[in-house]
């Protein structure tokens, strides 16, 4: 059996894993939208402290956060040269036609701290919950749009099955992969076009045998009283526990530290 | 009391070949049927009109009298008749056991407390509540099966129908999954209707149809079934080992393996002791 990770979710017990992932979303809506109104240099340190705190109590390694961050580093490293070279403002050094300034300084860093903050407490939200929790809550929280005959279920349903499918379409992949090989196939050489097309062999059988279970799974649920739109049923009960109110707390105490910073 | 009833059904994929040519087939409740055939004989299709996944052409199916073709009553016959199918990994739609096994009663709109009560009694019918929490993803082909047989007993059906679900299992996953269908028509009380090209696994039903062409060719008690041994061979199906090792012999009236070993005993006058 491949074991592959789907997301990058990391067991624990930590007070952000028993937080309801509903609870997590929200708060991280709110946490975003605060950190694109701060100004004061205060309220960015009080950011840093919390995110850090944060991702401590999770039990989250400085590896897993350096892996969250490193696919947008080169976003970051743009946004501050940007930032740091194109500020109108006195220029503190100067050669050519570019000037570094004062403000420039303050906006880019000011802009790195906010993205490496969002970062990070976006991964803290994915690397704590479960992809199929994290599926349910969107669905729980989207579920008032069903008023709206947007079709909430069924788009978390097929969320839900995607992830299901994806170790097996993987284990699968890896099969042909093995069975094409033992014919003679080349897959790890030659560049990249020549490499793109010899995986052809592959994802023909792939979707083939995609297509096939996608009718099996079909005709399972349809033996399983499985009909679209149909009002169902749940089995888990989606209660709020005392471990959301403390995250909320939390939220709030920061959020009031946050406000003093920036009314000072 | 007949579970199921199959009239004069004919079923065809497309207008050229006809898949299913007049079958008349009834099922008593609480009886253990197997149905077996070589590939493209048909079996599956049939199965597939016991819980109104395929309707037929022309006659008609009715389970527990309701007639598959009633749209309205769809609820009633698929939870009246339970299916289980070939592949275990393309059944699935939950990544726990049991939010897998909840599915159907979660589909069927029941109260919290009533899917709870279904899932542990259904997981405790197959004698997997302890991996309730687990996923299946990491469980042997065996596990997988008994985990699709207690998502169709959720649905708390009267009639199991297992469509080729050893097919793609090791032997003791099927023995595993064998000795638990057993149980449930047994102390459950559950009708079974097994499809399969396995003979040993049909040897163990009460009654064993075969199927050949889209046609009932026999129908009888596995001993009487099996007794014709040329019959059977004629339509390319294996024979029971015990059974074709009698028929070798000479034997007659030998089933099973137990069986075998008396009448051959017996044969050797004892000496083979």
């Amino acid at each position: 059996m491949v074991d592959i990770l789907i997301g990058q979710y990391l067991t624990g017990s930590s007070a952000l894993h028993r937080t309801d992932a509903r609870v997590k979303i929200i708060l991280l809506i709110l946490y975003a939208a605060l950190l694109f109104i701060i100004k004061n240099p205060l309220s960015y340190a009080i950011f840093l402290i919390f995110t850090t705190a944060l991702t401590m109590m999770g039990g989250i390694g400085f590896k897993a956060v350096m892996k969250s961050i490193k696919p947008l580093r080169w976003i970051i490293i743009f946004t501050a040269v940007i930032n740091l070279f194109f500020t109108k403002g006195e220029p503190l050094l100067s050669f050519w036609k570019i000037a570094i300034t004062a403000e420039g300084i303050d906006l880019a860093v000011k802009m790195t701290v906010r993205l490496l903050c969002l970062i990070v407490a976006s991964s803290l939200l994915t690397l704590t919950t479960p992809p199929l929790t994290l599926t349910n809550a969107i669905e729980s929280l989207l579920s008032p749009l069903a008023k709206l005959k947007v079709p909430v279920r069924e788009l978390a349903m097929m969320m839900s099955i995607t992830l299901r499918f994806i170790p097996v379409l993987a284990e699968e992949a890896d099969r042909i992969i093995k069975a094409q090989t033992a014919r003679g196939a080349d897959f790890g050489s030659g560049g990249i076009i020549s490499r793109a097309k010899s995986l052809v062999p592959v994802m023909m059988p792939l979707f083939i045998s995609a297509f096939k279970r996608a009718e099996d799974l079909a005709t399972a649920m349809d033996a399983r009283c499985f009909i679209s739109g149909a009002p169902r049923t749940k089995l888990h009960e989606e209660k709020l526990t005392p471990a959301d109110a403390r995250a909320g707390v939390v939220f709030v105490v920061f959020a009031a530290a946050v406000a003093a910073a920036e009314l000072l | 009391m007949k579970i199921l009833n199959v009239e004069n059904v004919s079923f065809s994929y497309s207008e050229k070949e006809t898949v299913l040519k007049d079958i008349n087939l009834t099922i008593e409740k609480g009886s253990f049927t197997a149905i077996i055939g070589c590939n493209g004989s048909g079996k599956s299709t049939l199965a597939k009109h016991f819980n109104a996944i395929l309707l037929p052409k022309s006659g008609a199916v009715y389970v527990k009298g309701i007639d598959t073709r009633d749209e309205k009553r769809l609820f009633e016959i698929r939870s009246a008749a339970g299916m289980v199918f070939q592949n275990p990994d393309n059944q699935m739609v939950a990544a726990i056991a049991e939010d897998e096994v909840a599915f159907a009663a979660e589909n069927l709109g029941l109260e919290r407390n009533e899917i709870r009560r279904r899932v542990d009694e259904s997981l405790r019918a197959v004698g997997m509540e302890e991996y309730a929490l687990e996923s299946p993803a990491h469980m042997s082909g065996g596990q997988k099966q008994r985990i699709a047989v207690a998502a169709a007993l959720a649905m708390e059906p009267e009639c199991l129908i297992l469509d080729e679900s050893t097919a793609m299992l090791d032997p003791q996953g099927r023995a595993e999954l064998m000795q638990t269908i057993k149980k449930l028509n047994r102390e459950n009380n559950i009708t079974v209707i097994l499809i399969t090209h396995y003979m040993d696994e049909a040897v163990q039903a009460d009654r064993v149809i075969v199927i050949d062409g889209g046609e009932i060719v026999t129908d009888g008690t596995p001993r009487a079934v099996f007794e014709d041994v040329e019959k059977i061979r004629s339509l390319g199906l294996d024979v029971p080992q015990a059974a074709e090792l009698a028929h070798e012999l000479g034997l007659t009236g030998v089933l099973t393996a137990d069986e075998c070993v008396n009448a051959v005993d017996k044969l050797l006058g004892g000496a083979g002791r």
